[in-house]
């Protein structure tokens, strides 16, 4: 017998060797490898749930809080609202009785409700992993001693027990308010299962018959789609009006933004009232985008958003219109809503923009678990709506309603995105800086006003179809 | 067993498949953690963090060779890891040549079966037990076994051949005895 020989028949039995291992080793490795999908669901909250209630509690400060007109009308409003919420009750009040009058007509009180866990056999086949080491030629993780951290297993296999819930029981208590309530509870416990057993029927049914037909059209959409992917994104943070990247601008004035000749120069001293800084405020956006993957680590995406941007500043008491000759002589503006020069009040001027980003992204890192994402682009926005105000010198007031020239804006953006797998999905989230690349206004005097903002950007990225 | 779609349906992280894959292979998996190991139990644990490694990593799995080779390969780091971290294996595992055992050119026919025969590769010294394993079993070249174990490739070569030689002389002396039991019960 030659020596490898020896080896060959070694091997051979050895092949044939296999235990059973106990339950107790699948559990733990199932704990640890499922952790952290189940840690991830409330990272996502965690970050998406924060998101949502800032852009909510943004959107009714936008609505229904910011503006002194609209604090005076909800005031005078309580018994209307008050009205509502009792309408709205009565209807919901009328609808539960319907709904409970409905259930109890369809459901005969004497069933059993019975939750059973069906219980898995660990089948085991004995089918021999005979690759040779050689032979993969993977990676197959040279793992370093103690990098894994290894958990006691001995762990008592948890168990389900099954509730029987029996209604004989609960009919020799009749008169008994706890079992009342208990039968009463049965009764939509199974009427509600009937209901879901029936939706899940249904879709069954439906889902059956449409699979035939849709599998041929799936197959060409998948090809076609395959490369792109759909993502949502959402941020929140703060928005300015800077000169500069990081040079908040002191007001925008008025003749600045007005033709020369059709408005007069300021006064001799303007310089004699100060105006109000313009400070920081909160910004939020939301939306959605496409990306493409054109190599391993570069993609581009492009998107549609609407962004919120705002900030602040403190103006004194709020103008009659109809004095407007008061403060001017140029009746340009008069008629306007105008708020007088001062620090009584903090006035929270508001842009409304849609966005379209467009953006190259670079992956820094290998990581495909923990990507690293340098995001660089330019988005084109459109200012729907605004309440900004502007200073006029000449009459030391605030002018409100005054439509700015530059609509149409252009933003340069720019992000460090850390993605990390959310289930099947990415999710993305970094710091986000945004900068106006073209002026709030037309003006030669170099302080046009750039819209800047600065905040978390949270992307949610769908898997490809 | 529809080895693409179990291993997708184990990248989305669906149970069902995470378990099959499990149990395709633990049987056989465990049986190469109980050569490496000196008891069932650290052959259970080795098995338990090899399968949490094979589940992290299975995105590095590209699919082109065999999946089983791929996860024996990661079992077979686990346990040297295992050995290695573990005290009760430390002192044993040396691999210096202080037992020098004689090397032997004989060729026992196997007719032990194959629990018999890795309890007795199990009773070499840690050592010789791992480069056994690894040479003769998972068929690595000495060169690689040297890598793996931060050894010279002739320590490699000498304590494969010291170990050939013991687990010769064991497996003569077992057929022996199993040979005279037999005839005496006749």
């Amino acid at each position: 017998m030659r020596e490898n020989e020896f080896e060959k028949q070694v091997r051979e039995k050895m092949d044939q060797l296999g235990f059973d291992p106990p339950d107790t080793v699948w559990n733990a490795v199932d704990k640890e490898i499922n952790k952290e999908k189940k840690r991830r669901i409330p990272l996502f909250w965690l970050f998406f749930l924060p998101a949502l209630l800032m852009a909510g509690g943004a959107y009714y400060f936008v609505e229904h809080k910011s503006s002194p007109d609209a604090i005076a009308k909800n005031l005078q409003r309580p018994e209307l609202n008050k009205n509502q919420v009792s309408q709205q009750e009565l209807k919901s009040e009328k609808k539960d009785k319907n709904t409970e009058e409905l259930i109890n007509k369809r459901n005969k009180p004497d069933e059993n409700t019975t939750v059973q866990t069906p219980l898995r056999n660990s089948q085991r086949t004995t089918a021999g992993a005979s690759g040779q080491s050689g032979e993969s030629g993977q990676n197959p993780v040279l793992g370093k001693s103690n990098d894994i951290v290894i958990e006691n297993y001995n762990q008592k296999s948890t168990q389900t027990e099954t509730g029987n819930v029996n209604k004989n029981d609960l009919d020799s208590t009749t008169g008994n308010a706890i079992a009342g309530l208990a039968t009463n509870k049965t009764v939509l416990d199974s009427a509600a299962g009937k209901a879901i057993v029936g939706i899940t029927e249904n879709k069954n049914a439906k889902k059956d018959s449409v699979t035939e037909s849709a599998v041929a059209k799936n197959k060409n959409q998948k090809a076609k789609s395959s490369r792109w992917q759909i993502g949502f994104t959402g941020g929140a943070g703060v928005s300015n009006i800077n000169q500069g990247l990081f040079n908040s601008v002191k007001t925008l004035n008025i003749t600045a933004a007005t033709n020369a000749a059709a408005y007069p120069p300021p006064a001799a001293n303007p310089t004699s009232y100060s105006s109000s800084e313009i400070k920081p405020g909160f910004s939020f956006q939301a939306g959605a985008y496409v990306q493409r993957n054109l190599s391993r680590r570069i993609s581009i995406s492009a998107g549609l958003n609407y962004h919120y941007y705002s900030a602040k500043i403190k103006t004194g008491g709020k103008g009659n219109p109809a004095s407007y000759s008061n403060y001017s002589t140029n009746l340009s503006f008069a008629g306007r809503t105008f708020y007088q020069n001062g620090n009584s009040q903090t006035f929270t001027e508001k842009y409304h923009l849609i966005e379209m980003p467009v953006s190259a992204n670079f992956q820094l890192n290998k990581s495909n678990r923990l990507p690293i994402i340098w995001e660089i682009g330019l988005s084109l926005g459109y200012i729907i709506g605004n309440n900004a105000l502007y200073y006029d010198p000449n009459a030391n007031i605030y002018i409100a309603n005054y439509q700015q020239p530059n609509r149409m804006q252009v933003n340069a953006a720019s992000s460090l995105m850390f993605g990390f797998h959310l289930h099947k999905n990415e999710m993305q989230i970094g710091p986000q800086l945004q900068y106006g690349l073209t002026g709030l206004l037309n003006t030669n005097d170099g302080n046009p006003g750039h819209l800047f903002y600065g905040g978390l950007k949270i992307s949610y990225i769908l898997p490809k179809k | 067993m529809d080895q693409n779609k179990l291993l997708n349906d184990c990248l989305r992280h669906k149970a069902s498949a995470q378990r099959e894959l499990y149990e395709h292979f633990a049987h056989s998996m465990l049986g190469l953690c109980y050569r490496y190991t000196k008891s069932m139990v650290d052959a259970e644990d080795v098995l338990q963090e090899g399968f949490i490694k094979v589940f992290k990593n299975l995105h590095q799995f590209n699919g082109t060779g065999e999946l089983g080779a791929w996860i024996r390969r990661i079992m077979v780091n686990t346990a040297i890891n295992y050995l290695k971290s573990e005290s009760r294996y430390q002192y044993d595992l040396s691999f210096a040549e202080k037992n020098l055992h004689p090397v032997s050119d004989e060729n026992p026919e196997l007719i032990l079966n194959a629990k018999e025969l890795a309890d007795l590769i199990r009773q070499l010294p840690t050592g010789y037990q791992t480069i056994f394993n690894m040479h003769a079993v998972e068929g690595y070249t000495h060169v690689e076994i040297g890598k793996i174990l931060g050894v010279h490739e002739g320590t490699s070569k000498s304590q494969y051949a010291r170990a050939r030689a013991l687990l010769i002389t064991w497996i003569s002396r077992n057929t022996l005895d199993n040979k005279t039991d037999m005839y005496a019960r006749k």
